[in-house]
């Protein structure tokens, strides 16, 4: 499973997004869009907005840190 | 003798999880008055089933990481174990005889019948986990009361995502929001609070001496109850805020703000936050608009200050937002000065939506005195019109709304949950 989190430094959400995935032992790329113009584009253009956190769990996009959506993907 | 033996984290996989038998693990702590009532329980039934069934105990505070493990958060936790792995219910906080014995029964019969749900019985029971929420929980857990905090998302409510806090009292004035409320979190759980967030809450009933409160998994029940559910932000319900959440349309600076490096925005209000997070996105934007329907901000006039000396920031009093457009993104709004009606379009790359916050109340409708606006109504010592349930922080209906009323609030409400329930000798 790959999964990439879209975030900002000052973003609370994205912080608990990144603690959640941390907690159930999900291992994630950690993309800073603040700091990366190249990958905060890649994000728009999968997500289709601008709003963090957005997470990519093997290519299903998760925009904000929906909780029951992010236990979803990860069971399957 | 006790049939109950005392177990560290390292015998946990010998003892528990390679044991032929069942077994049952309870999580205790020392000086817990709850588990003080369980454990002779625990112990009486252990004598009982002994043949079937290992009883097990485990030093909640001695072995961090496997309480951790099976995300044990109250004292006592009872959870049964069958074939190496997690089997039936768990059961928390306080736990009578007939429900430990009837659930001890399913387990060696290798069934799960009786107890469908989780269930909690605790103190005060407090729904939401922002300032309000966990200030009540540091001030009745520390009073000995059993008490757990439920919220629907991670506990910190508005001020999680707040960027910096210049006024909270003994703080540097730079705190980041997130740390504030988790310094809270943290003191609130070393008290012995028990915090259960990311739950989906169906339904609450008051009507009884004793409340309940339902999520889809667990039924909770306790005498007492604080409200500190907070508030959300209030939307400006015009033509395309909808179709452009996200894509233009925000309610969040400190989560989005950096997406409009060297960007025009649009910052709607004139409140606190409205003028903070306004300066707030001057570090991205290269120009940020204030749109406020008033001729006057009511922010801090220290932060008014701010906003005024800064250069990249324009202010349009008078003037409302009628519609945000685009296409695939927003690229304009529409623009209505109010004084001379006059509409006009201007172009804008992302509008951010500061215009005060709406109380989470839609779920005590019917239950408590809640007025038009959907503030509960308390009396002075935050009592609403239920014996029993208190109300604090923004979701009440008050004057002033800051993190340190919220605070004030949170400790009120606790304090007289905790003589509330003195009268029942708890």
């Amino acid at each position: 499973m790959k999964v990439t989190v879209y975030s900002t430094p000052t973003c609370p959400y994205c912080v608990m997004a990144k603690d959640y995935l941390s907690e159930k032992n999900i291992p994630f790329e950690d993309v800073d869009v603040s700091a990366d113009p190249a990958r905060a584009r890649e994000m728009i253009q999968k997500s289709g907005q601008r709003g963090v956190p957005v997470i990519d769990i093997d290519g299903n996009i998760i925009i904000g840190f929906d909780r029951s959506r992010i236990d979803e993907l990860i069971n399957q | 003798m006790s049939k109950v033996i005392e177990i560290s984290g390292k015998e946990f996989e010998s003892t528990v999880l390679n044991s032929g038998l069942p077994v049952a693990v309870i999580f205790y702590s020392n000086d817990c008055p709850i588990c003080s009532s369980v454990m002779p329980v625990f112990e009486r039934l252990a004598s009982e089933f002994c043949e079937k069934m290992l009883f097990v105990r485990v030093n909640k505070d001695q072995n961090h990481e496997l309480s951790k493990k099976y995300h044990i958060k109250a004292s006592s936790t009872i959870v049964f174990f069958r074939n190496g792995k997690e089997f039936c219910k768990t059961l928390s906080g306080y736990t009578r005889r007939p429900e430990l014995k009837c659930v001890i029964e399913d387990v060696i019969g290798n069934k799960c019948e009786c107890l469908e749900r989780n269930k909690t019985e605790c103190d005060v029971l407090i729904l939401g986990g922002g300032p309000a929420g966990l200030t009540s929980a540091i001030y009745a857990a520390r009073s000995k009361l059993f008490t757990v905090v439920v919220d629907d998302s991670m506990v910190g409510g508005q001020v999680a995502s707040t960027y910096q806090v210049a006024n909270y009292p003994g703080t540097n004035g730079v705190i980041r929001g997130i740390d504030l409320v988790n310094n809270m979190k943290k003191q609130a759980m070393d008290f012995g609070a028990q915090i259960d967030d990311m739950q989906d809450v169906i339904q609450v009933d008051f009507s009884g001496e004793i409340k309940k409160l339902q999520t889809n998994k667990t039924d909770y029940y306790a005498r007492s109850v604080i409200i500190a559910t907070g508030a959300t932000p209030r939307k400006l319900n015009i033509e395309g805020e909808e179709t452009f959440a996200g894509k233009g349309v925000h309610y969040c600076a400190t989560c989005d703000g950096a997406f409009y490096y060297d960007a025009n925005v649009i910052v709607v209000g004139g409140g606190d936050a409205a003028v903070e997070e306004a300066i707030f996105l001057t570090r991205f934007a290269k120009k940020v608009t204030v749109v406020h329907r008033r001729d006057h901000f009511t922010a801090t006039k220290s932060s008014q200050e701010e906003l005024l000396k800064n250069p990249s920031i324009e202010i349009l009093f008078n003037t409302e937002v009628k519609a945000i457009n685009g296409k695939d993104f927003v690229t304009g709004v529409t623009l209505m000065d109010n004084k001379t009606n006059e509409a006009y379009e201007m172009d804008t790359d992302g509008i951010f939506i500061y215009i005060g916050m709406q109380p989470q109340s839609n779920l005590f409708k019917g239950q408590i005195e809640i007025d038009d606006y959907g503030y509960i109504i308390t009396d002075e010592n935050l009592q609403t019109s239920v014996k029993g349930v208190f109300a604090a922080g923004d979701v009440r209906r008050k004057e002033v709304r800051q993190i340190t009323t919220a605070v004030g609030d949170g400790s009120v409400a606790a304090i007289m949950a905790g003589r509330f329930l003195a009268a029942y000798g708890v």
